[in-house]
């Protein structure tokens, strides 16, 4: 079955093995290897990528659905030598360790940022509450957040 | 990967016909949460998505909500809505939304879904049910949240499709309240509870309807226990004997995380904390969020 979307703005025609098949699985064989297998049960957030702007886990999203629509990866936002200003906060406020979760948690943050771009505390622990990161480093995640926040908005 | 066939119609007519071709098991796939991860043996879908059903709209009258309108869509509904505001039952609606799974997965879950599947995380049911909700399907029918929620929705509704929810805009002296009990703010809740209520001189209920979700599979009235409440004024000691006669009332089933006895005694600890909630206008969030104005 083939299906045509959009991926980081780029119109892409894929080739899915029914509609059903999960997105991630779908992402990761055309090559969009930031999206990370983590639970496949749609409770970790490792997977997260953003569809027509909103955060989905793509471990339960069939990708047959996301036909005709947006779909943004971590490989949308920045590259290795020119960092999004989101990925730029989390480098800067060490909101790294692993990394596993990063590019969902990056993810989640832009579909916060889009709509909200100074958010308050509990608006950014909602918006991340999909994202489990296991080396807890909650705090510096938050923290970046709100420095991407201020780069967004030119104050930092 | 399972590789049940899924078919793609345009139109609602052309969905139903589908679903009432008896050829095969077909289903509809609402927020598609659950196929990946749970999907039914055998089963063909029919796919919701492209029919249109995927609004928010209000009247004088009615609040009417697409049957695929996403929980993440309706959390942030009452904050996009200026009307909304002052309406004290609307922080009501918000808080079940943001007590429903975590932001990526409202993001999937839809509000047909949500009321149909009837899964632990269900909290739309309550809120209906509070709220005197109706339901609305693809053959006309309308469903009062009482009838439809009497049974497994999905019996009632047999070869019918959710379209639609419909919330009455006229209550909006009542005051209400929402809240999820859980280990974790995103995992399945242990119970959920809602109170919807109007006073009198400050102090004493005129009218309220008590729903708690995750007892059993279906929510639950306390409706005896709303009748004893009636024209009560609320001192300690009437709160304190109202709650355990919701205790009494309460039909609890076996839950593999924790004993009936324990349910029940959170359900009171719940019930105490809404009911004295009176004067913040009983939903604490909505009391917070005006305080940090």
């Amino acid at each position: 079955m083939k299906i045509e979307t959009f991926i980081n703005e780029e119109k892409k025609k894929l080739n899915i093995k029914g509609y059903t098949e999960p997105l991630l699985d779908v992402l990761r064989r055309h090559g969009y290897i930031g999206a990370k297998e983590g639970c496949r049960q749609g409770q970790c957030g490792a997977c997260v990528v953003l569809i027509n702007g909103l955060a989905v886990n793509s471990c339960i999203y069939p990708a047959g659905r996301t036909s005709g629509k947006k779909i943004t990866t971590i490989e949308g936002l920045g590259k290795p030598n020119n960092l999004d200003k989101i990925q730029q906060a989390y480098l800067e406020t060490g909101a790294v360790q692993c990394g596993y979760c990063t590019p969902g948690m990056v993810l989640s943050t832009k579909s916060l940022l889009d709509k909200n771009p100074m958010p308050k505390d509990e608006e950014i622990k909602l918006a991340l509450d999909g994202n489990l990161c296991r080396c807890t480093g909650y705090v510096k995640i938050i923290d970046a957040v709100k420095l991407a926040a201020k780069k967004l908005q030119g104050k930092k | 990967m399972n590789n049940n066939t899924v078919y793609l119609p345009k139109k609602l007519p052309e969905a139903l016909k589908i679903l009432n071709s008896g050829k095969e098991k077909i289903l509809p796939l609402a927020g598609g949460t659950t196929l990946l991860i749970n999907p039914t043996e055998n089963a063909s879908y029919i796919e919701l998505d492209g029919l249109n059903l995927n609004y928010i709209k209000s009247d004088k009258n009615n609040l009417s909500v697409g049957a695929m309108t996403t929980i993440g869509q309706l959390s942030v509904w009452p904050q996009a809505q200026k009307r909304a505001q002052g309406e004290p039952w609307n922080g009501l609606i918000r808080k079940c939304a943001i007590a429903i799974a975590s932001t990526p997965n409202r993001n999937m879950i839809t509000a047909g879904g949500n009321i149909v599947g009837l899964r632990p995380w269900s909290a739309l049911p309550g809120v209906l049910l509070l709220l005197d909700g109706k339901i609305i399907t693809a053959k006309g029918k309308i469903y009062p949240a009482k009838e439809f929620f009497s049974k497994l929705p999905k019996t009632i509704l047999g070869k019918d499709i959710v379209t639609e929810i419909r919330i009455p805009l006229d209550n909006k002296d009542l005051i209400g309240g929402w809240k999820k009990f859980s280990l974790t703010s995103t995992d399945y809740p242990i119970l959920s509870m809602g109170v919807l209520y109007k006073l009198k001189n400050k102090s004493t209920i005129e009218n309220i309807k008590i729903v708690a979700t995750g007892l059993t599979i279906l929510p639950q009235r306390f409706i005896k226990t709303e009748k004893l409440l009636k024209n009560k004024q609320l001192t300690a000691n009437t709160i304190k004997l109202l709650t355990k006669s919701l205790q009494d009332e309460a039909v609890i089933s076996a839950d593999i995380r924790v004993a009936k006895d324990y349910k029940r005694e959170i359900l009171g600890a719940i019930f105490l904390e809404l009911i004295n909630n009176k004067y913040n206008r009983g939903a604490t969030e909505v009391a917070e969020k005006d305080k940090n104005k």
